[in-house]
């Protein structure tokens, strides 16, 4: 008896260590474990002398200790006059304010701008991290200042402090090569969206009779359904409801109305046409255009130019025609998935204008946006970082390493000096 | 005294067999019909051809049979049983709406002239795979419709209807039709939905559980992958629900929802199945991190 005891007991042991060893791959409580902070150790991979040996050919500024950097205080208190700022700053500073819709709301409220921060930390369900580090909010008090310095009448609402900025950029004339780049491709961008809106409009029907003819049957439709109203309302059935209660004549009358109705709109819509020819017109024109802006894209050396017109020339829509340059690319980089391509554009254009000296320190939109979550949640790991270091090290994961790297190799040989 | 050890040894002993038994086996589930049919019968090789098309490279699976993916030409009403989806009736409708919704679209406006308007429209901004895609989409609807009668793919109003006078008789059912509100689930609740791995609850799950998908499954997702991307994760994340339902029996030719959507985003897409998507289109890193995704799903969902 006492054998057979230890024999069981051996074996609920056995058991419980097959079922504790069981099935790894699941994260127990990834919400809670801080290995869900841990930083993505890319260059620990595999491949990582060959990845190194790529991520040196983004990467223009060197590593920077994440510890000790913080930014230096901003002291600027109002928008600086029109004569004091340059073309791609004022341009810069009215996007920056996209991000001070929350600060201006704090301002009029008199609400504590690290408030604001703390509470968004208490729900965070990317990280563990549930309340800002003493390194993020000194960057929320950095950003907080840069918005501040944005504004030049505290009464005005978000709204207007954007037009105001947005007046303020288009009085400034552009002077240097940059600023004009940046001008025209502004100007690209806005006629590509009237292209397109003239190609959307282009498949409305037409009416293949005078305009004259259309407006007598509108008229004549018109005038039989206020008969049909008058029988309805003499006959006693808009008080009633009730088709029972209508005499023959009356509902003979009704009848007769609803089918002279139905042919007239019959004729109408027998006379639409859709104006095939116009649209292909509009459809070579928009994409003659789209060309255009890629064409102009291999003389730019602006980065806010850069971002401006790749966002749109690399931008693949749902329902038109895929681009030359989109199947290059594909046929290029063995990319082929278009939504794919949609995702990658939100990392590798802005690595791309990092390579062109656009800002990507740890002061910059791109790294305030991620340290303290203006756009997307918030990332320790960013704060104090530079956007190469931060993106390779902490936010792209190894599998998509190659097709990020494909992708930017293909646009710094496309159009790099 | 010893025998008393004994008793409670083995008590353990059976405890521990049923917890290592259950990991394998999902106990609580109310079996659908195709997954009846798959666990006593029909248990057999994934075969992406719906339309003869080469056997994909990626590693085969095991398929439940499901009415959906009997051959094209059956009659889905020959069959003894009388549902196709879910035998909740709400559910079942909503399923049918849901898995077949443009060929409802289709053969429902076909007849009148706004219908010939906006496809003479469509096809005209459309790349000449994809028109021609969609000419053969059209046609499979029409021999749909003829085929599988009880769908009523000529009758799209009166399945509407059907929907507003059926009344579920399933938790799932009650869930969609709002008599149950989601806001009063907690994760436990869901999780356990989930988890009773039925295609009717899992097609429909990311959409009616969508703070869930956000809230749980996202951030496990980023965890799983090492990826902090959103976008990217996102895209994955569906792409691997998409193959998790594949497996389990949905129907993913080139003439399922999916497929179409994916002919609309991309034109190589056009008459791919969803195995041959995956393996002619996605990149290596991301069929990589497709099925770390899917192996997550199938632990989520088993």
């Amino acid at each position: 008896m006492k054998k057979h005891t230890i024999l069981i007991g051996l074996l609920i042991i056995v058991a419980v260590f097959v079922l504790y060893f069981k099935n790894p791959q699941k994260p127990e409580n990834p919400q809670n474990s801080s290995q869900i902070i841990e930083p993505l150790n890319i260059e620990k991979d595999k491949n990582s002398s060959t990845e190194k040996e790529k991520k040196e050919q983004i990467k223009t500024t060197s590593k920077q200790d994440l510890e000790q950097q913080t930014p230096e205080s901003f002291t600027e208190n109002n928008p600086k006059e029109d004569s004091e700022v340059d073309y791609i700053m004022a341009y810069r500073d009215w996007q920056y304010f996209k991000n001070c819709y929350t600060d201006v709301e704090d301002f009029h409220n008199n609400k504590d701008p690290l408030q604001t921060l703390a509470e968004r930390f208490q729900y965070n369900p990317r990280e563990s991290q549930n309340e800002p580090t003493p390194q993020q909010n000194i960057y929320y008090q950095y950003h907080v200042d840069v918005c501040k310095s944005l504004i030049d009448d505290e009464n005005d609402d978000y709204y207007q402090i954007m037009s105001k900025l947005e007046q303020r950029f288009q009085r400034i004339q552009p002077n240097t090569p940059e600023a004009k780049q940046l001008e025209h491709a502004i100007k690209l961008v806005e006629q590509h969206h009237q292209f397109v809106t003239q190609y959307n409009n282009s498949f409305s029907t037409e009416f293949n009779i005078p305009a004259t003819e259309v407006n007598m049957i509108n008229t004549q439709i018109e005038q039989l359904n206020q008969q049909l109203y008058e029988v309805y309302e003499s006959s006693g059935y808009l008080d009633h409801d009730d088709m029972m209660q209508l005499r023959e004549d009356e509902k003979q009358q009704i009848q007769n109305l609803l089918n002279q109705i139905s042919e007239l709109k019959q004729a109408l819509d027998e006379s639409k046409y859709i104006n095939f020819t116009q649209a292909d017109v509009a459809r070579k024109t928009m994409y003659g255009h789209r060309n255009s802006m890629e064409d102009y894209l291999h003389s730019v050396t602006s980065p806010d130019a850069f971002l401006v017109l790749a966002a749109e020339v690399y931008k693949i829509d749902l329902l038109y025609e895929e681009p030359q340059v989109i199947q290059l690319l594909k046929q290029k980089t063995g990319i082929k998935d278009s939504l794919y391509i949609n995702v990658l554009n939100g990392v590798v254009l802005p690595l791309v204008a990092c390579s062109m000296n656009y800002p990507c320190d740890a002061e910059s939109e791109y790294i305030l946006s991620y340290c303290l979550g203006l756009k997307d949640s918030m990332f320790n790991e960013a704060c104090g970082s530079n956007l190469e270091d931060f993106y390779f090290s902490h936010y792209i994961g190894s599998n998509q390493l190659t097709d990020v790297y494909a992708y930017f190799n293909f646009l710094v040989e496309r159009y790099a000096k | 005294m010893r025998s008393k050890s004994t008793v409670v040894l083995l008590l353990l002993l059976a405890i521990v067999v049923f917890i290592l038994f259950k990991q394998n086996y999902q106990l609580d589930v109310t079996p659908t019909k195709e997954q009846t049919l798959s666990e006593t019968e029909n248990k057999q090789l994934i075969v992406p051809d719906e339309d003869n098309q080469p056997e994909s490279k990626l590693p085969h699976v095991v398929k439940q049979q499901s009415e959906m993916n009997l051959d094209k030409n059956s009659d889905l009403i020959s069959s003894v049983d009388d549902y196709i989806y879910d035998p909740d009736p709400f559910v079942e409708t909503q399923m049918m709406l849901h898995e077949n919704e443009l060929c409802y679209n289709y053969i429902s406006t076909k007849q009148s002239s706004k219908f010939s308007e906006s496809l003479k429209r469509m096809s005209h901004r459309l790349q000449e795979q994809q028109s021609k895609f969609f000419d053969e989409h059209f046609e499979y609807c029409d021999k749909l419709n003829m085929q599988k009668p009880r769908l009523q793919l000529d009758n799209h109003k009166e399945v509407k209807e059907r929907l507003k006078q059926s009344q579920p008789n399933s938790l799932w059912g009650k869930i969609l039709s709002g008599d149950v509100e989601v806001d009063t689930l907690n994760h436990s609740q869901i999780k356990d939905l989930l988890k009773q791995n039925r295609l009717s609850v899992l097609s429909l799950a990311p959409k009616i559980f969508y703070e869930y998908y956000e809230e749980v499954v996202h951030w496990d997702m980023e965890y799983v992958l090492q990826n902090r991307n959103y976008d990217y994760v996102k895209l994955v994340q569906d792409y691997a629900q998409e193959l998790y339902l594949c497996n389990l029996g949905r129907e993913c030719g080139p003439n399922s929802q999916f497929m179409i959507r994916m002919c609309l985003t991309s034109q190589q897409a056009c008459g791919l199945n969803y195995n041959q998507y995956i393996e002619n289109i996605l990149t290596t890193g991301q069929q990589s991190d497709l099925q770390t995704a899917l192996q997550y799903f199938e632990n989520s969902y088993r």
